[in-house]
Formats: structure tokens, sequence, C-alpha cells
């Protein structure tokens, strides 16, 4: 049993499902920028994961996202709330964003690699932090605890991201990072998990997390981009009320 | 009902698929080196067996072959959405899982891409039989859209003396 030294669960928003896309890392952006901003709502995933597709090499729908794009986007073009363009689990094509006229979130996103401590840190400072990991089959099969098995070696499997909002200790001592994925809330302990700190130091590629946040109102169609502003939070979540009243 | 790699190569150029200078060109490949590639680190015990490359394309195909033949499956799997074959099914079906990989990007690292899985397996030994796979995600129940990859077997080699197999089948003797 692992006991939690911080856990930031119960300051998100309930856990999704990408379906059958690759959508793991547009997935993991959106809830760390929902919790930077305090949306109280989904941001956009497919709009995100969108502006992220188009800025990865190959431009593919279907063959995932890396953390450049994804940092790009968020900071580019940014995303509006989940209901501007609701996430579909399965591909459509054509695929393109409608118009959209309601606010838009942008925000820097740091990719980097940061060590275990340096996760820790992060979440001790209430910011939850996007990893870029190369699963292995025991990613597939946590325990009833939500436990990731540290099994070395282990058939690694590919490129997932997911977002480290937590971590604790075995009563042992060893340590480990409370994750969310976004693959429902079969997986784990109700979509959430637990990663030993071996598993994350050797299966961890990239991580990245959120910076200043910019907001700005925009009309997708007609292509007119406010002058971006740099907010603190409390002003975005001020902001983002009144866009919702308007 | 198989035909030589010699005898694939001529039927291509006197039926004019392939002009004579490719075929030239595939006529020059060493057939043991095929097969040595296909398998990876695993060889066939012997220089008639062979190894089968299967995709998704060949999802309900069936096999006529030798006994000590080695499969070689490469499946596209959905491995940053949760999903995986479900390799166990060969295993219950008697198949040894040789070799078990996963090629992906990773310079650079595509978070989400789909894979593809290579699958290096010995058939059963009584060679014979239809084999299931779906693609779930492992904690979840299996669902009718699961896709589904299916392999039917007859890995008896040539006919021996005698009555054929067929002819035994029907007689309900022993084949």
């Amino acid at each position: 049993m692992i006991v939690p030294t911080i856990d930031l669960r119960p300051t998100l928003l309930p856990v999704r499902h990408q379906g059958r896309r690759p959508s793991c890392l547009a997935f993991a952006c959106s809830t760390a920028h929902e919790h930077k901003i305090c949306s109280g709502e989904h941001l956009c995933v497919e709009y995100l994961h969108y502006q992220a597709v188009t800025r990865t090499p190959g431009r593919n729908p279907s063959a995932g996202t890396t953390m450049f794009a994804a940092a790009a986007a968020l900071a580019e073009t940014g995303q509006p709330a989940e209901a501007a363009w609701p996430y579909c689990a399965l591909q459509v094509s054509p695929w393109a964003p409608p118009d959209i006229t309601s606010a838009f979130y942008r925000a820097t996103l740091r990719p980097s690699r940061l060590h275990f401590d340096e996760v820790v840190v992060a979440l001790d400072k209430n910011q939850p932090v996007v990893l870029g990991l190369v699963i292995t089959d025991a990613f597939y099969r946590p325990d009833s605890q939500g436990l990731v098995a540290d099994r070395n070696p282990d058939i690694e499997r590919g490129g997932h991201a997911v977002l480290a909002v937590g971590h604790g200790a075995f009563p042992a001592g060893s340590r480990a990072l409370l994750i969310r994925n976004s693959w429902g809330t079969g997986w784990g302990l109700g979509g959430y998990g637990w990663l030993p700190q071996p598993y994350v130091e050797r299966q961890l590629r990239e991580s990245a997390v959120l910076g200043p946040v910019l907001n700005y109102r925009t009309n997708v169609r007609n292509n007119r981009i406010g002058a971006p502003t740099i907010l603190n939070r409390s002003c975005v979540v001020a902001v983002g009320a009144a866009f919702s009243k308007a | 009902m198989s035909a030589s790699y010699e005898a694939t190569c001529w039927g291509l150029v006197s039926h004019q698929i392939l002009p004579r200078s490719e075929v030239d060109v595939l006529r020059k490949a060493r057939i043991a080196r095929l097969k040595s590639t296909l398998g990876g680190k695993f060889k066939p015990s012997n220089s008639w067996a062979d190894v089968w490359k299967l995709t998704l394309k060949d999802d309900g195909t069936r096999l006529l072959g030798n006994p000590d033949d080695l499969l070689r499956i490469e499946l596209n799997e959905d491995a940053g959405s949760g999903h995986q074959w479900r390799v166990e099914a060969l295993r219950e079906a008697g198949y040894s899982v040789l070799s078990d990989e996963s090629a992906f990007s990773r310079e650079p690292l595509v978070y989400g891409a789909a894979t593809m899985r290579t699958l290096i397996v010995r058939p059963p030994e009584s060679g014979v039989g239809t084999v299931t796979m779906r693609e779930i995600q492992p904690w979840a129940n299996e669902e009718s859209s699961d896709p589904s990859f299916s392999v039917n077997l007859a890995l008896q080699g040539p006919e021996l003396g005698g009555l054929s197999r067929a002819d035994r089948r029907r007689l309900g003797l022993n084949t």
C-alpha cells in the first residue's frame, strides 16, 4: 500500500478515455492546463491534438505527436473549452476544426527531461508534470492497487504520455509517482496508477511542466487573433468566468 | 497447393506479371538466407522447412506447410491507446512464442503512435487447427468490435504413401 505525500486528484476533473486514437499527449497536456487555470471544465483535447498533429512530421492523425509539437500548439494556438469541438473517440475524415468563437487558452509548455526528484519537487509546488514514457508490458496490467510492476527486463511497447499528479512511498520507504492515464476509469485505480521510482528512471524519456499562461479570444474562421496577454492565475480564472458569461 | 520459389519466378515471367530482368534479380536471392532473415535469431530446424510471414492482410488464411515451419506474425498494434494483441491465445493453442518485439519511432519519440508487433512462433506439434487473437485492452472485457487475426494451419508436410489424409479422415482413421 502506497501512502500519498502529494495527491492532486481531488483538484482534477474526471478521467477520460482516448479511445483508439493516439491522443494521449493532448489529454495529458489538457489536464495540466485545466489544473493550471482552474478551468472548472474540460479543455478541448480534439483541438489541441489537431494542432499538435499539424506540427508533427508527417502530419498523420493516426500516428501520434511529439512533445515539441504539443508545446508549440499550446503556445501558438492554445485550446478552447471542450464544448467548442467535443472529442470523438474515433478518428473522423476529413478532420478539421469547426468555426470557434469562444475563448482560447494558451500556455507555455517547457519540454525537458526531469529526474525523479525534480518531478517530485514540481509536484510539491502543485505543478503536475507531463511524462513522456516508453511503456512496457507491465504498464498494461497494473495490480488492484494501481501499481505498475517494476519488471526488468520487460518488453518495450511504444511511446505513451501520462500526467504525474502526485507522489508517495511504500511502507519500506521506496517511492513512486501517482499518474493519471487517459485509458478510461477501467485502467488501474479509476484511471490512475503508481509508477515505482526505478520504472520512472528507466522508462522516462521526456517531461514537461506548464509555464506562464497566456489568454486571448479569437475567431478561427476569420483568423482574427487578439494580442496575447500574460495573465496570472487569478486573472485567468476571472477572464474565463467573464467569457463564459458572454 | 504450393510451388517452389524458382517455379514461381518463372511463372511470373511466363504470365507477363514481371519482366525477365526483374525476375533474374529475384532468382539470385538465396532462399536459405531469406528464411533466416525472416526468422530473426531463430531458424527452421531443417532446410526444407519454411518461415511464413503473416500480416493482417493474411487474416483468415489457411497455411499448408511442413511440420517444422516457423511463423513470423507482424501486426499493427495501438499500443499508445492501451491495446495489445492477446498473444496468450497462441500459447493456449500450443504455440511456442520464440520472440516477441515491438518496433516504433524512438527519434523522435512519437507519443501514442501505433507500433509494429512482431512474433516468431513455432506451431504446435500437431501442426493443425485454427487460432484467433484479438487486439484488446488487457484490463477490459473483449468486445466484438475488437480487431481479430486468425490463421488456419495444416502443417503436416507432403502426403505419404497409402491412403491420403482426406481418405483417412473420411474413414475415421487417425491421420
